[in-house]
């Protein structure tokens, strides 16, 4: 096995594995990298990027190659998905309480300022105008910008390729908070990943694990990040539809694809699409395991059976 | 931070973002841009000739989701990542 480090960026936990390189370099680039992605567009900080950019809703803004790339991301995302992924949910994400770093949330139950609780459909994806010649963009009045899920996705592809680059490694994996991508050559066997409802599980707990020779996988789920509001359960998975907690039949989606953003656009949308969630994702060929609220795995479009693990006698 | 924004770019086939990064590498920013017709039969726009005119419906990566690699299961029971939630 490679080299490995772990840390904390983004509210996540990121995990480092490099093949034949130099960890302390890959390590240095990739923290270097998320830090940037952290003042660029972290939604919690008001000094970002995004900050100000959601502050000037209305004027167009001009903005950082980093930030144009991020969006013109979240729109395919949003475009591919039918706007069941869509980043104008920061508005929404606010009055459902989740309006600070998750660690920071629970206390909000609590609080009197909080708005109240409405359901109403997000602004949608449409009203984000990017120019990417300037790079500048204009949202509508109104419209708060979240890049949640894709951002931190976004963020994984780039720091496999950042990691790979600067270690020398045959092979990079980079997980953010159980998203994770890729880069360079597969270690033997495939890089073997741990499929969990938790990404604090420990790699090596034992369970379903799969192989991957590239590529990303990435999880959603609404078992993790939760929390009661004036004794309603949430969580941070909005269905723009509504503006609520999405209410589908799955706690957890995971997706293979050929890169992070993909994996994490497909199990998004799966998580609040609901039913029709297996025939899209069979129809796109994207290989995915779903757990029904009731613990019943689905296994879809190549996700493979589960091995079970070999008990010396 | 040893890797350019721009290098990383034009690595995962972003190559207009090489020419924001870089003005004057329009012509390397589009030697990278490789669109693909999506699933649905619309097809992805070229991405690196970035003009004025560009907005949300002329993204760079139009192309479907995909998934072109093979996955495997591993009868070891431990792995080197966890994907969960979070």
């Amino acid at each position: 096995m490679g080299e490995y480090a772990t840390w904390r960026a983004l509210g996540s936990t990121v995990r480092l594995v490099v093949e034949g390189g130099d960890i302390g370099r890959a390590r240095s680039s990739v923290a270097d990298l998320l830090d940037l992605v952290d003042r660029t567009y972290s939604r919690f900080r008001p000094d970002s990027e995004l900050s100000r950019v959601n502050a000037r809703a209305g004027q167009r803004v001009p903005i950082s190659p980093l930030l144009a790339w991020t969006l013109d991301a979240a729109l395919r995302a949003a475009r591919l998905s039918q706007g069941l992924v869509d980043p104008t949910v920061g508005h929404a994400m606010r009055l459902i309480g989740y309006d600070r770093d998750f660690s920071r949330i629970n206390d909000s139950a609590f609080r009197t300022d909080a708005p109240a609780l409405r359901l109403e459909p997000v602004p949608g994806w449409q009203s984000v105008e990017l120019d990417r010649a300037t790079p500048s963009v204009r949202i509508a009045p109104g419209v708060e910008i979240d890049l949640g899920s894709i951002g931190k996705a976004f963020a994984a592809d780039l720091a496999a390729s950042a990691a790979l680059g600067a270690s020398g490694a045959r092979g990079a994996l980079v997980s953010l908070g159980g998203d994770i991508a890729v880069a360079g050559a597969a270690p033997g066997g495939g890089w073997r990943v741990l499929a969990a409802e938790n990404s604090s599980e420990p790699p090596t707990a034992g369970g379903e694990v799969i192989t991957l020779q590239d590529g990303a996988i990435a999880t959603s789920s609404t078992t993790v990040r939760r929390w009661t509001r004036a004794g309603v359960k949430l969580h941070h998975l909005i269905d723009p539809r509504t503006g609520m907690p999405a209410r589908g039949p799955w706690q957890t989606a995971t997706v293979v694809a050929d890169t992070c953003v993909d994996a994490n656009t497909a199990a998004t949308a799966a998580m609040v699409m609901g039913g029709d969630a297996p025939a899209w994702l069979v129809e796109r060929g994207l290989p995915a395991r779903l757990v029904a609220t009731d613990g019943i795995v689905h296994r879809l479009a190549g996700w493979p059976a589960p091995i079970q693990a070999t008990v010396a006698s | 931070m040893g890797v350019t924004l721009a290098g990383i770019g034009a690595t995962l086939g972003f190559g207009w973002v090489a020419a924001v990064s870089n003005p004057g590498s329009q012509a390397v920013a589009a030697s990278v841009s490789t669109p693909t017709p999506s699933a649905s039969g619309a097809s992805s726009s070229n991405s690196s000739s970035s003009t004025s005119s560009d907005t949300t419906t002329d993204t760079t990566n139009g192309s479907a989701l995909q998934s072109s690699g093979s996955v495997g299961s591993s009868a070891s029971g431990s792995g080197q990542a966890t994907s969960g939630g979070s």
